[in-house]
């Protein structure tokens, strides 16, 4: 039961942990852009 | 700007919302708590097939109409569908270890196909950074972003072809087999993650465009600076 728990556990922080990773990093590289812009 | 904020907004509560109701559905008869994975493995490969959708659009409207945008969001569009065939087959993997016995079959149609699908856009973004012309770069990965939508296809029927170890669709002409919760939970993570692909995408081609703007600033900064050079000499 409890490693039934944890696999799900860690399926989805992998899952929200890839995409909020994701967002960060454009998030990142328009900041850098935007200094070198201005 | 203001778009971008909204979407990302309604998709963070809208993910809250599922994790919520994938936590509180009824575990299955058979699957026990696993079946919980199904929630974001079906919605992160909803959402790559949306974004190879989203690349044949872009594709032929770009072969069509000839505007940076179209070819930029396109682009966009594909990455961020890799990422999520990339994420859907980590779910499914990780579902099929228990579930199954095993993480991989070299001899299920929808696994191969998914993973051959996989580097036919890989192959998409790779040459996209082999070709430093825009026009040309735009015109040959138009002509690859339409060809590969074929593999959208091939991965989704691919169940009904070939009775191999993964299961067919979720939803069929008759009605889904489901108890309301977990449909509940289904059908909000698929609103979820649609809500997330929308923000993502709006966010990657702008960055995409910015990203061109500097560039070109930084070019004609050069080509100012290079001048007086020249006419020193």
């Amino acid at each position: 039961m409890s490693s039934q728990v944890f696999t799900v556990i860690f399926a989805y922080g992998m899952t929200y942990g890839f995409v909020v990773s994701y967002a960060l990093w454009m998030r990142s590289r328009r900041k850098r852009l935007e200094d070198r812009q201005s | 700007m203001k778009t971008q904020r909204i979407f990302a907004w309604l998709a963070t509560v809208a993910l809250g919302y599922g994790l919520y109701l994938a936590i509180t559905s009824p575990p299955d008869a058979v699957q026990g708590e696993f079946v919980r994975i199904f929630y974001v493995h079906v919605s992160t490969a909803w959402v790559a097939f949306a974004a190879f959708g989203v690349t044949l659009t872009g594709s032929l409207a770009w072969l069509a109409l000839k505007r940076p945008i179209l070819d930029r969001t396109a682009a966009a569009s594909a990455e961020i569908g890799v990422f999520f065939t990339g994420l859907a087959i980590m779910t499914g993997m990780i579902w099929g270890k228990p579930v199954w016995g095993t993480a991989w079959n070299w001899g299920d149609a929808r696994l191969v196909s998914t993973a051959v699908m996989f580097f036919v856009y890989v192959g998409y973004l790779a040459l996209r950074r082999t070709i430093s012309d825009k026009r040309v770069r735009a015109n040959r990965s138009a002509v690859l972003g339409s060809m590969a939508f074929l593999m959208v296809p091939a991965v989704y029927f691919s169940v009904n072809i070939w009775r191999t170890l993964h299961q067919g669709p979720t939803i069929r002409s008759d009605g889904a087999s489901m108890d309301p919760a977990m449909l509940a939970a289904f059908l909000t993570n698929l609103a979820a993650f649609s809500l997330v692909f929308v923000a993502l995408l709006i966010t990657r081609v702008r960055l995409e465009l910015l990203a061109e703007s500097v560039a070109t600033d930084e070019a004609s900064e050069r080509h100012g600076l290079a001048t007086p050079d020249l006419e020193m000499l």
